[in-house]
């Protein structure tokens, strides 16, 4: 273990369990506790977080601020920056992240999500399953897939498009529902028009024209064999169907 | 969630492996072929190549105005790559790190730039016969799609590890209530909050494991099981449900381990006894325990 090595670790099982299978009253301890996470510690006998052979490089600070959004894009690329060598096993653990939630970036994690009922805090912090669906909703799990769906490597600045995954829930939702997103020249074709249109018109889009975007570039896959496309290619197909619906989104005006 | 032509409707033929799905006539086929290997931290695809019986489609790769690319797919995980293949062998690695659960494996046939087939070609089924097409670059043209696989990374996991069942309360049952409700993860055993409360206690008491097994555990994965699986299921339908379904995928796994095969519906008749077996026979250990409990408190009735 190197000096600025941090050991990665999950919360154990058993805890997770204990906490879902008495959802209501941790929700309410967390609902009483927005500044630090170590209450959990307290109500457990045992560590309630376990190690993995796994270490981050450096430790994982996470910046706070109390307006959540002013860190909201540096913090997803601390953590996706930090977590991206983990293997999948790890990172799409609902135990990991749990960790990271209560160890890692416990204020941001609460700032995250306004916990409204019992069933937010179970699907938000402690979600039923591991995976896909289950971790892009969980509180600091989605800020990693932010991150993850933007990322361009090919770009001097790799991190150019990640702002459009954080300022357009809807386009966030559309996005992790659809598997043709894995493909990262598709989803980098999507939020490159969706820049393209905050550059010039300065506009969000609504839910409605985000919906439409996604929608048209899945009909794509209708028959055709979209994965051999280069990004280029593919932003070119969607543009020219999604221009003739919004043609007011790319007029000169 | 994973890229499936399926059944879906082509605008000019296609060919399927599934002969249902294909407007190819039945002596033409396509077929994906590799074997899987995993070695350390990689997963090997072996010997992956196409092979077709289709003159047209032939002619088509041959002559370079399509590529066939194998797709790999592991939603779970966000994972989604493409490798160009052939009629001709090749082998494909990819890091385990980056899978994690269920994964499929397709091969489509797409084409390098747009094609007019003529009314002479004679691979389609009556119905597209004579009729001349028009297909765009990029088309899908052949599919064999849908072999699927689970990574799994602790083989050696124990079913009677603790996390595919979760015990919890649910205040509006009265004392005595439990039903099962099996998740994607794990069964989920609900009863009364008394009775929970009385299960958390207790259950830091590893001696008293065998009991809750017998009244808890035992009924609820028998219970699951049998939701799950009918005994019209084959063996592909069984694989499938072990994917969609994390505890069940355990089940397997230590039905494999314990019975050096592969659980099948005809063994749904065999149930109670396999599920027990798997546990260790928790029933009968169960009243040794609370036998053995009873002899400590000196033997004490309380029956008037």
């Amino acid at each position: 273990m190197m000096a600025n090595e941090v050991r990665v670790r999950l919360m154990k099982p058993g805890v997770y369990n204990t906490i879902r299978a008495n959802s209501k009253e941790y929700y309410e301890k967390i609902k009483s506790h927005p500044d630090d996470g170590s209450w959990l510690r307290k109500c457990f006998k045992e560590d309630p977080f376990e190690d993995t052979e796994y270490f981050f490089d450096e430790e994982l600070i996470l910046l706070y601020d109390d307006d959540y959004y002013k860190y909201a894009v540096d913090n997803g690329i601390r953590l996706y920056e930090a977590t991206k060598k983990l293997p999948a096993y790890i990172l799409y653990s609902r135990y990991f992240w749990a960790w990271i939630n209560f160890e890692i970036g416990y204020r941001q994690a609460i700032q995250s999500v306004d916990l409204t009922s019992v069933r937010t805090f179970e699907n938000t912090w402690f979600p039923s399953a591991d995976g896909r669906q289950y971790i892009a909703r969980s509180v600091l799990g989605r800020e990693y897939i932010k991150v993850k769906f933007s990322i361009d490597e090919k770009k001097e600045n790799k991190y150019e498009l990640t702002p459009c995954m954080f300022h357009n829930r809807t386009l966030y939702i559309e996005m992790i529902s659809r598997s043709l997103t894995d493909n990262p020249n598709f989803s980098l074709a999507i939020l490159g028009i969706v820049k393209n249109i905050y550059d010039s018109k300065n506009k969000i889009l609504s839910t409605e024209q985000a919906g439409d975007l996604l929608k048209i570039g899945c009909q794509l896959g209708s028959v055709m064999y979209v994965d051999s496309l280069s990004k280029n290619e593919i932003e070119k197909l969607i543009l020219d169907k999604y221009k003739k619906k919004y043609t007011y989104l790319f007029d000169n005006k | 969630m994973h890229m499936h032509v399926g059944s879906r409707l082509f605008p000019y033929p296609v060919l399927n492996t599934v002969r249902t799905n294909s407007t190819y006539k039945k002596d033409c086929s396509f077929k994906l072929y590799f074997t899987k290997e995993v070695v350390g931290d990689l997963l090997y695809l072996k010997n992956v190549y196409c092979t077709t019986t289709s003159p047209y489609l032939s002619s088509l790769i041959k002559e370079e105005k399509a590529k066939i690319y194998l797709h790999f797919e592991c939603s779970q995980a966000f994972l989604r790559k493409t490798y160009e293949i052939s009629l001709m062998p090749k082998t494909i690695t990819i890091s385990c790190a980056e899978v994690y659960g269920p994964f499929t494996i397709s091969a489509y046939v797409s084409l390098c730039k747009d094609i007019v087939i003529n009314k002479d070609v004679n691979d389609f089924v009556d119905q597209y016969q004579g009729v001349r097409f028009r297909i765009e670059k990029n088309d899908i043209i052949a599919v064999d799609e849908g072999h699927k696989d689970v990574m799994r990374f602790n083989e050696d996991e124990d079913i009677k590890k603790s996390s595919i069942f979760q015990v919890c309360p649910d205040d509006s049952y009265p004392t005595g209530k439990m039903t099962v409700e099996p998740l994607r993860d794990v069964i989920n055993i609900k009863v009364a909050k008394d009775v929970h409360e009385k299960y958390r206690e207790l259950s830091r008491s590893s001696a008293l494991e065998p009991v809750f097994f017998s009244l808890f555990i035992t009924p609820a994965l028998i219970q699951s099981i049998n939701s799950l699986v009918s005994n019209e299921c084959t063996p592909e339908e069984i694989d499938e449900l072990g994917m969609d379904n994390l505890w069940f995928s355990s089940f397997l796994n230590s039905y494999r381990n314990k019975y050096d095969r592969d659980f099948e519906a005809k063994d749904l008749k065999n149930l109670d006894d396999i599920v027990q077996n798997l546990f260790g026979y928790p029933c009968g250990e169960a009243v040794i325990t609370i036998g053995k409990i009873f002899a400590n408190q000196g033997g004490k009735r309380n029956d008037g």
